[in-house]
């Protein structure tokens, strides 16, 4: 028998007793998730919140009180008094002792819940990247919404559904510097690194009808934000997300039929803008950011630092995107990352005919695509 | 008894000067102390220069305050049919004309681009200028020889040199600051180092300020050693010897051992951005991981050479100020030790959302065993207090605020150090505020109150306690405010690093922001003291709060060779019930009741 285990249930106990209550909601603000590990961490956060408050406010107030109680009085001699005893120092060496002993072990039993999952959880693939999050459902779908700038931050960010009920891991890793995937409401986090995968795993609310957090929706849903906690650049405090819980048949029908119904090719650029992260660094108010606006760059020519101009057309609109180190413009410093393999044909049809539509020498956006009618009304 | 041998003192006082005595003129003066190789004069040169370094990161720190004073909010308008952004909360932008290579005009880039620098500058110069070295350097440098009774450290030369090392190594990190500052942390964390501002010999400049000025705390560290081990007084044994003279040696080892490994660190990282060797940056084969566990190797037991020495100050600081004998002198001793070999074993805790789980599970354990000395060394603390006669001075003030912060930021390391939570707070305020509390609220707060306990014996004048007192209470509200709101912050969800935040955490960073305007006025008023001290101070006396160790015996300011005759010791350090304290008025400092045939001291 475990002689540990009689305190590790007592601990258990005060853990759920202490998660209840006006402080541990001043602390924490948001509600843990319920559904998963969440509960658990505040649990044991405020188990040893309360006990260090009991210890803090012990040692502070004999301090005080002996402060006052043997303050200095001219011409008054200290007092004879002990400089040493043994038991006593035992004993404040093993209380402690104890108590971290069994914080170690809880901790470590909610640690094992947090980063082991179980063997249904659903495989999604997450890839973090200066300064966005890409998440691929099964069949290479991508997001496609995105919270307008102001919202959350001052860029725009993506939304990620998922469904109830279910048991989610991601397979994580970063396509340039370490990031780390952390929703506050989950009460946990891990780094995505540019050379191996980490992953981490959670199981979504099942939702109840009065669940509401974007009452537009108009079917019951949940909302956690998502943070990049660690540090990355610039933009680091602007790498947000959205999860979003949905009812299956909602989640289901976004698999089916990604984009919103009757997209066009423009608008579909546009929002692949912010999705893919361009918006980072490429503004469309003609302001330059870490890289040139896109508003007005095709169809003009620009200088590039190898002392070259091109024109900017959709071939080298391509190459750019594809292969973006070799022709830097003149004033910027090479620091985007190729896109190969991440935008499909499609996009990139997408993304150009934005491009044009924003440039007053692009011409006619949908011009050199003659199939753009079919394909999209046919949906994909 | 009693410590000295002042049987002809008197006769002696007048054939030697304070070390402060200026020798000809002006340049002769500068030359005098550019060249000494007196422990004293060294000491405090480091004291005002780490002083200066201070101020400069503490303006990064408002700097970093006064940019999350708002967070960045976009806003569009249309004007004349065009839509128009713009964005409103950014403070540093209006820096971006004066800071080189800033890129862009328009846009957030360029402003969360200077606060990425500001926090960096802010980090960097803390660590490395002000923390690491301050109080081994200057107080440690000056009080250490007095207080085992020796005319100098060790090596005399070697100390001048460690300083002109530090020297060296600033103006690389200030050059650095000139030509632009960088945007990598205080961590250096790769690939975002070896990536960032590729082009630019800024980050080299930094790394490099970094890697000389961890041969500066080495040769510290060095010297110490050996003048504890060969210079102690005739009669002092190491249980003898004054616990700040304990901590200083126990820093000295985790010096002398782990920042190598920093110097090799950094120098890879140097030769990967300069030379493209890989070894960190997974572009070119290397590892990030890494480089995480070379810099936790160093930079966790050098979070133990910052604290360390403060616990030595309020070793220092409690007794004398309560004229109370040290509670419990061996445990504080062995405590120190344990912490600095402990120190060695847990630097993967910095990695619980990086490395697998099994390491995190045994750096976990391994944390919770620092966290066992650190608990008895504040247990001792408090029960010195007991029948004391407690005086509420500056020090004493300092030292008093320090067991409110320090025990805060103790206890919140304990969620850090439990595996789950620290899952939910890594990276976060929490983090932040965890280690201000240690690092300012614990070792700077120390250091302050060290200054003003050792003001009147380093320069001979007094200071006015009862602004001294305001400052003091003005730093711990101050300090409280800044802080403390970062906890909340961080256990409901912000992320550390972060130049704009969502909406609901701006009421907690404006308490914050404000915390830092009073913090920043106390350190100011303090200031303000210590100058007013130096040019108008009354002239202080050899012992004014009735200390037992060494450094009470000789003259206020102390003389060129530290004592007239080699002290032999005779009494412990804080034997304050059996021994009246040199130089002092039996009326000022009564005694209390001599023992009672029969009767035992504790």
């Amino acid at each position: 028998m475990n002689p540990f285990l009689g305190l590790f249930e007592s601990a258990r106990a005060a853990t759920f007793l202490a998660q209840q209550g006006p402080v541990a909601r001043f602390i924490f603000g948001r509600d843990p998730q319920e559904a998963t590990y969440s509960a658990g961490v505040e649990g044991l956060f405020m188990f040893i919140f309360w006990i260090s408050t009991f210890v803090f406010i012990g040692l502070m107030a004999i301090s005080f009180y002996w402060a006052v109680k043997y303050r200095r009085r001219p011409g008054v001699a200290p007092q004879r008094s002990p400089s040493h005893n043994t038991a006593l120092e035992i004993t404040w060496t093993i209380i402690p002792s104890i108590i971290f002993i069994s914080l170690f072990f809880v901790g470590f039993r909610v640690y094992a819940k947090q980063v082991i999952a179980p063997s249904d959880a659903v495989r999604l693939d997450l890839i973090g990247y200066r300064w966005g999050w890409n998440l691929y459902y099964p069949g290479g779908v991508t997001s496609t919404e995105t919270l307008p700038a102001g919202t959350l931050s001052a860029s725009s960010v993506p939304v990620f559904m998922f469904p109830e009920d279910t048991p989610i891991l991601l397979e994580m890793s970063s396509q340039d510097v370490i990031h780390s995937f952390w929703v506050p409401d989950f009460r946990s986090k891990m780094d995505l690194f540019p050379n191996r995968s980490t992953s981490f795993w959670f199981r979504t609310s099942t939702l109840q009808p009065g669940d509401m957090d974007n009452p537009d929706l108009g079917y019951p849903n949940k909302e956690h934000i998502l943070y990049c906690a660690e540090y990355c650049g610039d933009q680091h405090s602007q790498m947000l997300g959205l999860i979003r819980v949905v009812p299956r048949d909602v989640y289901e029908n976004f698999l089916r039929n990604p984009w919103p119904e009757g997209i066009s090719l423009v608008e579909k650029g546009k929002l692949l803008h912010s999705l893919r992260g361009c918006n980072a660094c490429h503004s469309l108010d003609g302001s330059s950011g870490t890289g040139p606006t896109w508003l007005n760059w095709y169809g003009y020519e620009h200088s590039y630092t190898d002392g070259s101009t091109h024109l900017a057309d959709a071939d080298f609109t391509r190459e750019s995107i594809y292969y973006p180190g070799r022709k830097i413009r003149s004033g910027y410093q090479n620091v985007m990352n190729s896109y190969l393999g991440q935008i499909n044909e499609e996009e990139m049809r997408a993304l150009i005919a934005f491009m044009r539509s924003i440039s007053d020498q692009g011409g006619d956006p949908t011009a050199g695509f003659p199939d753009e009618e079919e394909e999209e009304t046919g949906g994909n | 008894m009693s410590t000295i041998d002042t049987h002809n003192a008197g006769q002696h006082a007048h054939h030697e000067g304070s070390y402060l005595t200026p020798h000809g003129g002006a340049l002769a003066t500068i030359w005098n102390w550019a060249t000494t190789i007196d422990h004293k004069k060294i000491g405090v040169m480091y004291l005002f220069a780490i002083m200066f370094m201070f101020f400069l990161g503490g303006v990064a720190a408002l700097g970093v305050r006064a940019e999350l004073w708002e967070p960045t909010r976009v806003v569009t308008e249309v004007v004349e049919g065009e839509t128009v952004t713009s964005y409103t909360g950014q403070v540093l932008v209006n820096l971006a004309p004066i800071v080189p290579g800033v890129e862009s005009e328009g846009g957030i880039s360029a402003g969360m681009n200077i606060y990425n620098r500001a926090f960096s500058l802010h980090g960097i110069i803390m660590t490395f200028m002000v923390i690491v070295p301050s109080v081994p350097a200057s107080l440690g440098n000056f009080f250490l020889p007095l207080m085992l009774g020796a005319k100098d450290v060790a090596f005399p030369r070697l100390n001048l040199m460690s300083w002109y090392i530090y020297v060296f190594g600033s103006i690389f990190a200030v050059a650095a600051v000139v030509m632009g500052g960088v945007d990598t942390g205080w961590t250096f964390y790769t690939p975002y180092s070896t990536m960032t501002d590729a082009d630019h010999l800024r980050v080299v400049f930094v790394i490099l300020a970094a890697f000389i000025l961890g041969f500066s705390s080495i040769l510290t560290g060095l010297n110490f050693i050996v003048t504890v081990h060969k210079l102690r007084a005739p009669g002092m044994g190491w249980f003898d010897m004054p616990l700040f003279v304990w901590a200083m040696y126990a820093t000295a080892i985790i010096q002398v051992l782990a920042t190598p490994v920093i110097g090799i660190t950094l120098l890879l990282l140097i030769f990967e951005r300069v030379f493209h060797v890989g070894i960190f940056d997974p572009r070119m084969g290397g590892d990030p991981v890494l480089y995480q566990h070379f810099f936790w190797f160093y930079s966790h037991p050098v979070v133990y050479v910052m604290i360390i020495p403060a616990f030595g100050i309020i070793n220092e600081i409690i007794p004398v100020h309560a004229r109370k004998k040290l509670f419990g002198y061996r445990a504080m001793a062995f405590a120190t030790l344990g912490i600095a070999a402990v120190s060695f074993l847990v630097w993967g805790h910095h990695m619980f959302t990086a490395s697998g789980e099994l390491a995190a599970m045994i750096f976990s354990a391994l944390t919770f065993l620092v966290a066992i000395p650190t608990a008895i060394k504040v247990f001792n603390w408090v029960a010195t207090l007991y029948k004391g006669s407690i005086a509420f001075n500056t020090p004493m003030l300092y030292a008093l605020s320090f067991l409110f912060m320090f025990t805060i930021g103790g206890l919140t390391g304990l969620p850090l150090a439990t595996l789950a939570t620290d899952l939910h707070l890594h990276d976060s305020y929490f983090v932040v505020a965890h280690f201000h509390y240690v690092m300012m609220g614990g070792t700077i707060i120390a250091f302050v109150g060290g200054i003003h306990h050792w003001w009147p014996k380093m320069f001979g004048k007094l200071y006015n306690e009862r602004w001294a007192i305001v400052g003091c209470v003005l730093v711990f509200i101050g300090f409280n405010l800044t802080f403390f709101t970062q906890f909340i912050l961080g256990t409901r969800g912000m992320p550390r690093r972060y130049a704009s935040y969502p909406d609901e955490f701006q009421f907690l960073h404006q308490l914050s922001t404000i915390g830092s305007w009073i913090l920043g006025i106390g350190f100011l008023i303090h200031l303000g003291v210590f100058v007013h001290s130096l040019v108008a101070g009354r002239k202080a006396p050899e012992n004014p709060w009735g200390g037992l160790s060494l450094e009470w015996e000789t003259e206020s300011p102390p003389i060129e060779h530290n004592f007239h005759h080699e002290p032999i010791v005779k009494h412990g350090p804080y034997d304050f019930d059996t021994v009246q304290p040199p130089h002092t008025d039996p009326a000022e400092f009564p005694m209390p009741e001599p023992l009672r045939p029969g009767e035992r001291t504790h």
